[in-house]
């Protein structure tokens, strides 16, 4: 039986060729070509246009307040002044960037299926990414395991992507999975609120809930995104098999029936469900995506249709 | 148990080559394929819910093991060829007495779906009875139709009287079972007794599966044989009538004499079923139709009827087709075949008083005449008629003239005998008259074809004439008054030969001035050469007949070529159609031969004629056909049954589930075997049956993942 460590890094190698073959010149082509799809989709909206709740010095009107000592002249309403001989300032809506984090899991069970998972993950990520820094939003990229290694601050502006990359590139692939303490991690920086997008396998006997829970509980929007491979989703096994679980490194010997075949599926559709409706239960966007599906058909359609873009 | 292929050593060699091949790639697939996954707990779940138990994995995987162990275990033994060896102390010997007459071709023995001839079923139970034999039975087979003959040796191998059964083929020749068993008595006659086993149409009873046993004394069959003591079996044919079969019984074709291209044929139908039937006869003359006319025959009846056809060629065929049904059990006789007669062109020796009229009316017809003196006439002038190296004259006209010694050989036509009354000529004359006379009476209503066109009204006769005695087969030709004086007669010899004499002179009659008399002159000629010795348009299948002619080949209606030597020849035609005589290639002669036996024809299987002074003594069931009744269906089909039921419950989880597969696969393997053993296959046969079955026992139950 081969050394379960060794099988993992080997496919951490083979993940890794496959990340910095994505980001060459024709995934960055890719993404350039994303963006202008994205802007036909976003037509008419002004770039980094985010209402808050904060009043500033927008140009949209939000409200009356009555004039305090130091409130500059310039927003008295004289008109108002002249109805009710009082001195009212006007108030208008703060507009302002807001901060995504595209979360994306590179533990050792992402690093299965063909094509491989944290591959696809990363893509789905740059992709975000991408079109948020575009768009004069700020952006990062966060990899993680069972904890978030570091915490990349969003910066502005598509130049970095590259920065993005470098950092990708540095980071550690395989390991367990424990989406509770990595997001734990990224919310004990206490980041800026913003837009999370979590993408993963979400396959951890430790569940989900915590993870997802913790991150509203910050105020964060949360994106979930689940990436199985084909093989994953409609494994071809038969016969006496030894199944080994690559993140602990245990193995069961099992017979694969077609009925059993026919149980594992339905198990895991329960579980994918199960996810699903955890997510639509707390107005969570939910999408899942097979590592064969295409980048483009992922942001134009299962995106649009889950809000993420409009 | 004897091996007849791969000594056991062999066999053993080969099993522990290939079964250890099949136990390393055993041992192989016992290993686990190491498959990783994301997470493992899915299939845990699912593992807890549903996963087999280590015994049954363990079982199923044996199961699949033993299944190929069984499969080679059958195709090796198999390559050992397998027999098994029954012996007995008192061999028996065995006569299969198997009838191969016409009437064995009649296609109404129900199998399955389809209806298959008596042949084949006599044939199918014969084999039968020659798989169900002892190894030191003997065994010979023996055909009858109208004659019987040995179609093997004493046999006591198998194959050997197998394939000697496979090249059997039924005739078209009448069935006597007589003769049959007379030849089986005759077989039986030296060394020790055995058994006669009867496989025929011919002889039915109530029971079909009663068997003779040893005939009662003075037990006569058919024509009078006398079976007494011969053990005598019988094996049914299981013969279901499909309806009527109509069929020829004559056909004959003769020329017209006084138009030789046109004949007259002879054609008798009959209808052997219990229901009135329609039927058409084609006529074809060498293959090209000439006449068709549709028959309406009562039920047992039969129609005959005379029809007259250009028959310029070689050959006449008549085909019978029923107009009610399709088919017809019995095909063979509604042929049959009729060579038509080759007339020769006259060859004529002249001798006698010149007649310039009878001469000029002679040079008129075809052939050729040569003219002699009477103080010429020698009777060896007749052995080569117009040259000394040319053949003989087939014709000879004596005018006025009576010769030393009457010719034996050609025809003759008598003109005026004169001389001494006891002169040797071969007509008795009865008086003779110098009265003028007339002729009165030429054949009344129905004249004689020499007659046709001819009146003899106003001839005149002055001089002599003579009156003739009719001897037993003469027929008269003129007549000079109602009394019955006989101026003219005719005479047909046994060997053919025609022979006419005439009463008047022609020169003392002004018959040659009249118009009619070259056409009498040519009816007469035509008349006379019209009988062709020894021909027979067609001869009846299984009769033997005798043949002298300078050929060194026969040539058989299916093409077959039979090189013969000497000038005589005994053929009993065995099949219908037209054979051919051949000298080096070159026909000779062509003889038609047809069933035409209304016996033969009636297909319908009637009792035996037996006659006994006791009646014979019904024994027990005595079955030679072990395999068709041995096969026990209730046990077989439990088994078969219990095989699937096995098999499907190959589903069932745990070990039980795969222990019910295997003795599901165990019991389908079973029933190949027994089943293919009981209806006779070999061994071997049997095994590969079984191998092909777990085979694909292995190949569901892989697919379904009952074994791995």
């Amino acid at each position: 039986m081969p050394d379960p460590k060794a099988y993992v890094q080997a496919r951490a190698q083979l993940a890794k060729a496959g990340i910095e073959e994505s980001m060459g010149k024709d995934f960055l082509s890719e993404l350039e070509r994303l963006f202008l799809i994205s802007r036909q989709v976003m037509a008419g909206k002004l770039r980094a246009e985010r209402r808050t709740k904060k009043r500033g010095s927008g140009l949209e009107f939000a409200e009356h307040r009555e004039y305090n000592m130091g409130d500059d002249f310039r927003h008295i309403d004289w008109n108002l002044y002249g109805r009710l001989e009082k001195l009212f300032v006007r108030l208008y809506e703060e507009e302002e960037d807001i901060p995504v984090y595209v979360m994306f899991d590179v533990s050792a069970s992402m690093l299965e299926g063909t094509p491989i998972k944290a591959v696809h993950a990363f893509r789905i990520a740059s992709a975000l990414a991408y079109v948020a820094l575009a768009h004069l939003d700020r952006a990062t990229m966060l990899p993680f395991t069972a904890a978030m290694e570091q915490l990349q601050p969003p910066g502005r502006g598509k130049g970095r992507m590259f920065k993005m990359f470098h950092n990708i590139r540095n980071a550690r692939l395989g390991g367990v999975t424990d989406l509770a303490q990595a997001t734990r991690s990224f919310v004990f920086r206490r980041p800026r609120r913003g837009t999370v997008v979590l993408i993963s396998d979400f396959l951890t006997a430790e569940g989900y809930e915590e993870a997802v829970n913790l991150l509203r509980y910050h105020r964060y929007r949360v994106i979930v995104v689940q990436v199985l491979s084909p093989q994953e989703l409609a494994p071809k096994l038969t016969g006496d098999l030894e199944l080994m679980d690559v993140e602990t490194g245990q193995t069961r010997s099992i017979t694969v029936t077609a009925n059993l075949l026919r149980a594992y599926l339905a198990e895991l559709e329960r579980y994918t469900d199960g996810l699903r409706t955890f997510c639509q239960d707390r107005a969570i966007p939910y999408f899942l995506s097979p590592t064969n599906q295409p980048l483009e058909t992922l942001m134009l359609e299962v995106f649009r249709k889950g809000g993420f873009l409009r | 148990m004897t091996l007849w292929g791969l000594s056991a050593a062999a066999m053993a060699q080969l099993a522990a080559l290939f079964g250890g091949l099949a136990f390393l790639l055993y041992l192989l697939k016992l290993r686990e394929r190491l498959v990783p996954v994301s997470a493992h707990f899915l299939w845990d779940r699912v593992i807890k819910a549903g996963q087999r138990s280590l015994l049954a994995r363990i079982l199923r995987r044996v199961f699949s093991f033993l299944l190929q162990m069984l499969i080679l275990g059958a195709v090796i033994i198999t390559l050992g060829d397998p027999r098994a060896v029954s012996t007995a102390d008192h061999p028996d010997r065995l006569v299969l007495l198997i009838d191969d007459s016409a009437s064995m071709r009649s296609v109404d023995v129900p199998r399955g779906s389809k209806t298959v001839s008596r042949w084949e079923e006599a044939i199918s139970k014969a084999r039968g009875v020659i798989l169900n034999k002892r190894d030191n039975d003997e065994i010979m087979l023996v055909t009858y139709s109208s004659r019987a003959s040995s179609r093997s040796t004493w046999e006591t191998d198998t194959a050997s009287l197998l394939s000697s059964l496979d090249k059997l083929a039924p005739t078209d020749m009448p069935g006597e079972l007589a003769t049959g068993l007379a030849y089986a008595q005759e077989v039986l006659s030296a060394g020790t007794p055995g058994k006669v086993i009867l496989f025929t149409d011919a002889a039915g009873e109530p029971d079909p599966d009663i068997l003779w046993g040893p005939a009662p004394e003075d037990c006569k069959v058919g024509n009078g044989l006398d079976i007494t003591g011969m053990d005598l079996h019988r094996v049914p044919l299981s013969i279901t009538p499909q309806g009527a079969n109509v069929a020829i019984t004559q056909l004959a074709a003769r020329p017209l004499p006084t138009d030789p291209d046109t004949g007259e044929v002879l054609f008798q139908a009959i209808n052997t079923g219990d229901q009135a039937i329609r039927t058409r006869v084609d006529f074809y003359v060498d293959g090209n139709w000439r006449e068709s006319r549709q028959l309406d025959i009562a039920a047992g009846g039969e129609k005959v009827f005379l029809i007259r056809l250009p028959l310029v060629g070689a050959q006449l065929e008549a085909r019978l087709k029923s107009l009610d049904s399709e088919t017809d059990p019995l095909a063979v006789d509604d042929r049959a075949w009729a060579v038509l007669p080759r007339k020769p062109q006259p060859r004529m020796l002249f001798v006698g008083r010149e007649n310039l009229f009878l001469e000029a009316a002679l040079l008129l017809l075809p052939g050729t005449i040569r003219k002699i003196a009477p103080e010429d006439y020698r009777p060896a002038v007749l052995e080569h008629c117009m040259d000394p190296v040319g053949d003989p004259c087939n014709l000879v006209i004596f005018n006025e003239y009576v010769p030393e010694s009457v010719p034996p050989t050609p025809n003759q036509i008598w003109v005026h005998p004169a001389g001494d009354p006891k002169a040797k000529q071969p007509f008795a004359i009865n008086s003779r008259s110098k009265e003028n006379l007339q002729i009165l009476w030429t054949g009344g209503h129905q004249p004689h074809p020499i007659m046709e066109s001819v009146s003899m009204k106003d001839v005149n006769l002055w001089g002599e004439s003579t009156a003739f005695q009719l001897a037993a087969k003469d027929r008269p030709l003129m007549q000079v008054d109602a009394r019955g004086t006989v101026l003219s007669l005719l005479r047909t010899l046994p060997t053919g030969q025609r022979l006419v004499a005439l009463g008047f002179s022609l020169h003392d009659s002004d018959f040659v001035l009249q118009i009619s008399f070259p056409v009498f002159m040519l009816n007469l000629v035509n008349w006379t050469m019209g009988s062709t010795p020894g021909y027979t348009a067609t001869y009846p299948t299984g009769e033997p007949r005798e043949f002298f002619m300078d050929t060194n080949q026969l040539r058989y209606p299916d093409g077959d070529v039979l090189p013969i030597s000497g000038a005589g020849l005994v053929l009993t035609p065995p099949r219908t159609g037209v054979y051919t005589f051949l000298k080096d290639g070159e026909p000779v002669q062509s003889i038609a031969a047809s069933l035409l036996s209304p016996a033969e024809s009636r297909i319908e299987p009637r009792p035996l004629e037996l006659s006994c002074r006791t009646p014979p003594e019904w024994r027990n069931r005595f079955v030679i056909w072990k395999a068709s009744s041995s096969v026990r269906w209730r046990p077989m089909l439990a088994l078969l049954l219990a095989g699937f039921g096995f098999l499907i419950m190959g589903y069932l989880r745990g070990a039980w589930g795969a222990l019910l597969a295997f003795l599901g696969a165990m019991s389908l393997g079973l029933v190949a075997v027994y089943l293919l053993l009981t209806w006779g296959y070999p061994a071997w046969v049997a095994l590969m049956g079984a191998a092909f079955v777990l085979l694909c026992v292995e190949w569901w139950s892989y697919h379904r993942r009952i074994t791995v």
